[in-house]
């Protein structure tokens, strides 16, 4: 098998105690491009954020290239949703794609020459070179989404996360960008993202992670891309899970017993 | 004399106490529907904006006739609010920052206007600075008359508009409809909140009078979800903070009363955030200590259940030592809550050995079964491995009510073993 | 020379505000700022109670607290007892300044604090308190507390500029390249304070809020970066303050109040004109124009 470049172990996770992913489980070969697939509000976006250590798990972890994830942070890079932030605010271009330069310079040292022929370089990859003094303000929302790509390519990663890429932009973006997502696992990197459109989905993963509150299946596409997976991502959640959730969050109960772990295994 | 003598013999301290419960009920009544359309800074900032019509007013009329300075501070504060939907429409800024600018810059003109009237040396300006803290000591007849007129009118359009109101502050489809008929009744809101405040910034003084339209609001909502509910709670939260902060300004004249007032509320607040049983912090403190023994007794019940289940002939009990091979129990707390349950005729005692008794089996086979089921739902529908399910399922077989565990046997077609091919225990064996 | 003494104080200060300001307004945080300009109130009247004496380094620590402890009041209604953040704003500040007010009014005339000051500030006194270096008149202590102060501040912005501006615009991306938002949060809302506790002698707790938010909101109409934004601000408050001098001067009215409303004027001035100043520069663009 080939190196695994992420993996979710039983990761369970919830806001306000109510659990919104169930016990996924899966892990992700290096060097491909992987779909995360499901529903509005199936938890892709929290799937993320749990991955990149911003909400924090009831149960289960996970891990990077086989390591704790601040030990991997260099070599992880996340493009969050363009409406996550407030595009008002007052930056051009270049400013936010130099933010990711900050995990290789820090917060204080100053940008060397390469730092800006990266940041640049990063830019141009995008087609967005010719933007770079413009305010972030003026951008359209295909626009957007090349400046955040942008800087997570100045991050120089080997893991790139990104979520919902797609979403609402032209479609000469969409081109664009999945041409720059091939040509980076064509330089061994691995590509995570979340999509929602099951035409293109084939087309662009290799393997495909279904997820609608727990995990439906991942793998690769050609075994997992079924009616019968389709039909439990799609069909709605399952309501004993949803009910399951309710009562923890009302009862406030633990996911997991206190040091669960620990237990002899007696069921 | 005191505050209960003269609350029954000297008609200036009723109208005191009058007056600051009447305006304590408008305005945690209408800080309600403020509250619930996220609009209760705004009130803030209206409060602190009257200031500059109060005291034009005062300069064009000369004398403090409350009318004249109600009408300057309505105007003024339906302009604040003008501007600050002026400053969100027509630029980028975000809704706070308009607010901040608002506040601040309306009361430093408000203050420009102060400092002229003090330097004009006029003998009635005295009573002015009351906008700034809140006198309710200078409540007069006639405030109280306009309190009373006013108050009635606003109540009333409250008791007529209540579903008007409530569908503005929580049906979104009524408000993404938009058109005239929602700007009206915007605009009714936001008039019936500007003139709670006005009445109210004399007794009570700008910020605090911001307070009242908000901490009622706030502490009824720990309480309750229903809007009607809502309404009565925060006033009267309203009426209790009122009559205190008028009472303890008697006792203590040089005190302003609004602070007192909004002290009352906020000590409200608080008890009802730590304390209300749904959203309170320390009941869902219990909450989470009385689940946690939940789960040990019914760990302990299901330890015999698997001893007993596991052992070839029936035994009479099983040791402390016993139970600590099936399970990592702590030794101390084991040893107290076999007690309790012993206590509660779910073990039986012989010698220092434990056995359960039929009620602790029948008990502890639910525990079992809800495991078991709860696995093979996992197994089955929500596709894990079976490998992975016992951790989750640990957990959840505590937590399953009956209704659930019934469902959970439908849904899996009544099933006899669990994915690990052990039997699931029936409901009644 | 009075004059000159009384705007330089000023200037500084307000120039110490718009530093944090800029933040603040760009995080959507204006109202924080009026929260804890509020509460800082309890805190000084504190530690003038406790320390028995106008002593500089306890009012500045009791009033910084107060500032901290009400941020850290609002993060507790809004995340612990669940309270919409608009709400948990109004509650926390309310409260605190309530014990401002009563403890002013009980002990005010023990601490050489009235209400009076409380809302518009002593700048006009400024020129009085002179600051002595052996038997050397430096000249008003409040203009070189001012002038500590802004210097103080933007090494502090300039330092974490990288750090204040990323946690600004996207927290979480900040978060995945391990900065820790908490911290650079506590930093800012610990300069709000100091900026607020030093102000309030001068200006009031209230018109502290229009030298904070006021110039960076007016600048924030059309900087393009936030190096910018901070820059216009200076500008901005510096017109602010002179303008509102004077003015107060001419109409002998307070001189906080005064500069408040200049500020106002000022950022409708500035918004009512921009459309007219700087030619539109939307682009036609080959994307869909989002709202995000
Ligand atoms: N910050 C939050 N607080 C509470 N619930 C949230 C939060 N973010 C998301 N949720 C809930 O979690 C679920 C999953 O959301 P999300 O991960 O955004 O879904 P997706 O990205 O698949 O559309 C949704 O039901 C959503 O309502
Ligand atoms: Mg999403």
């Amino acid at each position: 098998m080939k190196e695994i470049a992420l993996e979710a172990h039983n990761l369970t996770v919830s806001y306000h105690r109510k659990p919104v992913l169930w016990n996924i489980d899966f892990k992700i070969p290096a060097g491909e491009i992987i779909g995360i697939m499901g529903p509005n509000g199936a938890g892709k976006s929290t799937l993320l954020k749990s991955i990149m250590g911003l909400v924090p798990a009831s149960s289960g972890y996970v891990r990077i290239f086989n390591q704790n994830l601040k030990t991997q942070r260099k070599k992880i890079a996340y493009v969050p949703q363009r409406q996550s932030v407030d595009w008002d605010f007052p930056a051009r271009v270049i400013d936010v794609v130099k933010m990711g330069r900050y995990t290789h310079t820090g917060l204080f040292r100053r940008f060397k020459p390469m730092d800006y022929e990266k940041a640049k370089s990063a830019l141009e990859k995008v087609g967005m070179l010719a933007f770079a003094e413009r305010q972030i303000a003026q951008l359209s929302g295909g626009q957007q989404q090349r400046v955040f790509l942008a800087r997570a390519l100045a991050q120089e990663a080997e893991l790139y996360i990104l979520d919902e890429p797609f979403a609402g932009v032209d479609a000469a973006t969409e081109e664009a960008l999945i041409k720059i997502i091939r040509d980076l696992k064509s330089q061994g990197k691995t590509m995570v993202v979340v999509h929602h459109d099951l035409q293109t989905c084939r087309e662009y993963f290799s393997h495909l992670v279904f997820i609608n509150a727990r995990l439906v299946a991942s793998g690769p596409t050609q075994e997992v891309f079924t009616e019968k997976n389709l039909a439990s991502t799609y069909g709605g959640k399952l309501t004993l899970l949803s009910k399951m959730a309710e009562l923890v969050a009302e009862k406030e109960f633990p996911v997991r017993e206190k040091g669960s772990s620990e237990f002899k295994k007696s069921s | 004399m005191s505050f209960f003598e003269a609350l029954f013999q000297n008609p200036s301290v009723q109208w005191v106490v009058l007056g600051t419960v009447g305006l304590a009920v408008l305005g945690s009544s209408v800080g309600t529907f403020n509250f619930l359309q996220k609009r209760s800074l705004i009130g803030d900032a209206v409060s602190h904006a009257l200031l500059p019509g109060i005291c034009l007013a005062f300069i064009l009329k000369g004398n403090k006739d409350p009318l004249a300075l109600l009408v300057g501070a309505f105007i003024s504060g339906w302009i604040a609010l003008l501007v600050i939907d002026l400053i969100q429409s027509k630029s980028k800024t975000k809704s706070d920052t308009a607010i901040a600018i608002v506040l601040s810059g309306f009361f430093g003109l408000g203050i420009v206007f102060l400092t002229l009237i003090q330097s004009s040396e006029n003998a009635n300006q005295a009573g002015l600075d009351a906008f700034l803290f809140g006198n309710a000591a200078s409540i007069q007849k006639a405030d109280l008359l306009n309190i009373a007129m006013f108050g009635s009118f606003i109540l009333l359009s409250l008791f007529l508009g209540f579903r008007a109101f409530k569908a503005l502050c929580f049906d979104k489809d009524f408000i993404a409809a938009g058109g005239f008929r929602v700007k009206l009744i915007q605009f009714w809101l936001s008039s019936i909140t500007v003139l709670t405040i006005c009445l109210g910034v004399q007794a009570l003084g700008v910020v605090l009078m911001a307070a009242l339209l908000i901490t009622p609001a706030v502490a009824a909502r720990a309480w309750t979800n229903k809007l009607g509910n809502l309404i009565f709670l925060s006033s009267g939260i309203g009426i209790i903070s009122g009559f205190v902060g008028a009472w303890i300004s008697y006792e203590s004249p040089s005190m302003p009363t609004g602070p007192w007032v909004v002290l009352t509320a906020s000590a409200i607040v608080l008890v009802s955030l730590v304390f209300s049983p749904k959203r309170g912090v320390v009941p869902r403190y219990f909450r989470q200590k009385a689940n946690q023994k939940k789960i040990q007794s019914e760990n302990i019940l299901k330890a015999l259940f698997h001893l007993e289940e596991n052992s070839e002939t029936a035994s009479t009990g099983y040791s402390l030592k016993d139970l600590l091979s099936m399970r990592a129990f702590q030794r101390d707390q084991l040893v107290g809550a076999l007690k309790a349950l012993v206590r509660k005729n779910l073990l039986l005692e012989e010698d220092g050995t434990y056995s359960l008794s039929s009620l602790g089996r029948q008990k502890a086979g639910k525990v079992v079964r809800n495991h078991r089921l709860w696995e093979l739902y996992l197994t089955q529908y929500v596709g894990m491995e079976a490998d992975h399910v016992h951790e989750d399922a640990e957990a959840m077989e505590h937590l399953i009510t009956p209704e659930l565990e019934k469902e959970l046997s439908k849904v899996l077609n009544h099933p006899e073993y669990d994915p690990h091919q052990r039997q699931i225990p029936g409901k009644h064996d | 020379m009075i004059d000159l003494e009384i705007i330089l104080t000023a200037v500084f200060i307000a120039w110490a505000c718009a530093l944090v300001g800029s933040f603040l307004v760009t995080r959507e945080m204006a109202m924080v700022g009026d929260a804890i300009a509020h509460a800082v109130l309890p805190g000084i009247v504190l530690a003038y109670l406790i320390s028995g004496g106008r002593d500089s380094l306890w009012m500045l620590t009791g009033a910084c607290l107060a500032g901290v402890f009400v941020t850290l009041c609002i993060e507790w209604v809004q995340k612990k007892a669940r309270v919409q953040s608009d709400a948990a704003i109004g509650i926390s500040y309310t409260f605190l300044f309530a014990i401002g007010v009563i403890l002013v009014s009980k002990y005010g005339q023990t601490v050489d604090l009235d209400q009076d000051c409380v809302l518009y500030g002593e700048i006009a006194y400024v020129p009085l308190d002179r600051w002595m270096l052996g038997g050397l008149d430096m000249g008003p202590r409040q203009t070189w507390i001012g002038l500590g102060l802004f210097t103080g501040l933007s090494v502090l912005i300039f330092r974490g500029f990288r750090a204040l501006t990323l946690t600004s615009f996207d927290p979480s991306y900040a978060a995945t390249l391990g900065i820790s938002v908490a911290v650079w949060h506590y930093a800012l809302m610990g300069a709000v304070s100091l900026t607020t506790v030093v102000s309030f002698e001068s200006v009031g707790a209230i018109l502290v809020v229009a030298l904070v938010v006021i110039p960076p909101a007016t600048a924030y109409l059309f900087a393009k970066t936030i190096k910018n934004m901070i820059l216009l601000a200076l500008g901005f408050s510096t017109t602010m303050v002179v303008s509102g001098y004077y003015v107060s001067a001419w109409l002998d009215v307070s001189i906080s109040g005064s500069m408040a409303t200049t500020g106002l004027v000022q950022f409708l001035l500035v918004m009512g004109l921009k459309p007219l100043l700087i030619q539109s520069e939307k682009i036609p663009s080959h994307g869909l124009k989002s709202k995000g």
